[in-house]
């Protein structure tokens, strides 16, 4: 990314093939909308490249930019959608295949989860999606949202235990 | 009780627990519960997102590298103009203006590729990005038109490359990107309308106003890249001007040469 604030712009590419997919499906697993979570990565990855020059390697690594950058960015989309709603959202279904089958959970496992994923609170949903899903470290989660190591844990640990119960609520 | 089940807790804090645990039903289950939904939480395979993504995403970077570019040009020109004209100024500006075509010519390879890249885009998401596309063309007309006459060579030059962004673009804008190929006085903004229209010279209004064009044309960069364009699309009418070109004593030496070059593919 230094190189990129030093005018090798090309150097973006690889940036955005290594980390395109985990921010789309950031987005993806909270709007549910592939379209919205593709214009979202587009608009997040526009801004990487206009504001190159505010990136600040001492205040963290590129990926915790960046997903500063995603947060802000779905929470604008959000405060949007709140103002015009009725809109359904369309789960589009494409040729890319669903979450692997081979281990001892089912599709309708997967299926219940996200169900129960959607029902939570968009923080603790959130807080799930960086931790368990994008396999974010708590130090990096701490640095994205400018809280303690310690105040992150209690969040997933309350996120987790609220998805549980809705989880098992469902069967 | 995550730290357990991720087993990144200490041995000896992990015993107590599981110790816990082995004492305590209720709180096997929910650890129990817990471990599934961990489990299937990193077992979710993440979707790929389209492939128009990555070409959107090139094309945009594409043009901020261009942007770029002719920044870095309409620098150049304004330090030549702040340059005091002494007698060496002249020579001394050549290697320039030799940058200058080489900038040029990648800014005109750029839009070609920038140009196949929304094609491709085109072909294979059709329904996906109708709207969206519908709003930012809207959005970059809007932008293009209230910027195309400010006062200031930067922001008409922002204007014109609004339009480079366009995969369709209605007359009004091509109208606009003519006259300014024509008529604007800064050399930089004229390029860049060039540059935008290059992308549409198949189109036939956009072809006979290129043509049309060239004669009129006195800045050598201009005249290059429009030559090297009309050159490029076998566009026969360019000949006479470029002969034209050719016996005019005052034309540079590199403008001469690009249209003898024009001249010989056609």
């Amino acid at each position: 990314m230094l190189l990129v604030k030093d005018g090798h712009l090309s150097e973006l590419t690889e940036l955005f093939d290594r980390y395109h997919v985990p921010l789309y499906n950031f987005f993806l697993r909270q709007t549910l909308d592939r379209a919205t979570s593709e214009d979202l990565t587009q608009n997040l990855f526009y801004r990487v490249i206009r504001y190159r020059q505010t990136y600040q390697p001492a205040q963290g690594t590129f990926r915790t930019w960046l997903y500063r950058m995603a947060r802000n960015i779905y929470a604008d989309h959000y405060k949007q959608r709140q103002k015009e709603p009725g809109r359904l959202s369309d789960t589009g279904t494409e040729e890319e295949g669903p979450a692997d089958q081979s281990a001892g959970y089912s599709e309708d496992d997967f299926q219940r989860l996200d169900e129960a994923l959607a029902l939570l609170p968009p923080d603790q949903r959130e807080i799930l999606v960086l931790s368990r899903y994008q396999g974010l470290k708590y130090e990096e989660i701490s640095k994205i949202k400018d809280l303690s190591v310690g105040a992150i844990k209690v969040q997933v640990f309350r996120a987790i235990r609220q998805l549980r119960s809705l989880y098992f609520k469902q069967s | 009780m995550i730290e357990y089940l991720d087993q990144s807790l200490d041995a000896g804090v992990a015993a107590v627990v599981k110790k816990h645990l082995d004492s305590c039903s209720a709180c096997q289950q929910e650890a129990a519960e817990m471990q599934q939904l961990l489990d299937a939480m990193k077992k979710t395979e993440m979707q790929k997102p389209a492939r128009s993504l990555r070409d959107n995403f090139q094309t945009l970077l594409q043009s901020e590298m261009n942007m770029v570019s002719m920044s870095h040009l309409l620098e150049d020109e304004a330090g030549e103009k702040e340059a005091p004209a002494n007698k060496t100024g002249r020579v001394a500006m050549m290697p320039r203006r030799v940058w200058q075509v080489a900038a040029a010519i990648v800014l005109l390879l750029g839009g070609a590729w920038a140009g196949a890249a929304l094609q491709l885009k085109k072909d294979s998401q059709p329904n996906e990005m109708a709207s969206l596309q519908k709003e930012v063309k809207e959005m970059k007309e809007m932008l293009l038109f209230s910027l195309i006459d400010d006062e200031s060579a930067s922001q008409r030059i922002k204007a014109v490359s609004y339009a480079e962004e366009m995969s369709n673009p209605d007359e009004p804008v091509v109208n606009a990107l003519i006259n300014s190929l024509n008529n604007d006085k800064n050399a930089n903004v004229r390029l860049a309308a060039l540059y935008s229209l290059s992308r549409w010279a198949d189109r036939q209004n956009v072809r006979d106003s290129l043509v049309i064009s060239l004669p009129k044309q006195t800045e050598p960069i201009v005249q290059i890249v429009l030559i090297n364009l009309l050159a490029e699309k076998r566009e026969t009418r360019a000949i006479s001007p470029m002969k034209a070109i050719l016996s005019n004593d005052k034309a540079l030496k590199e403008v001469k040469e690009a249209a003898q070059k024009g001249l010989r593919v056609l």
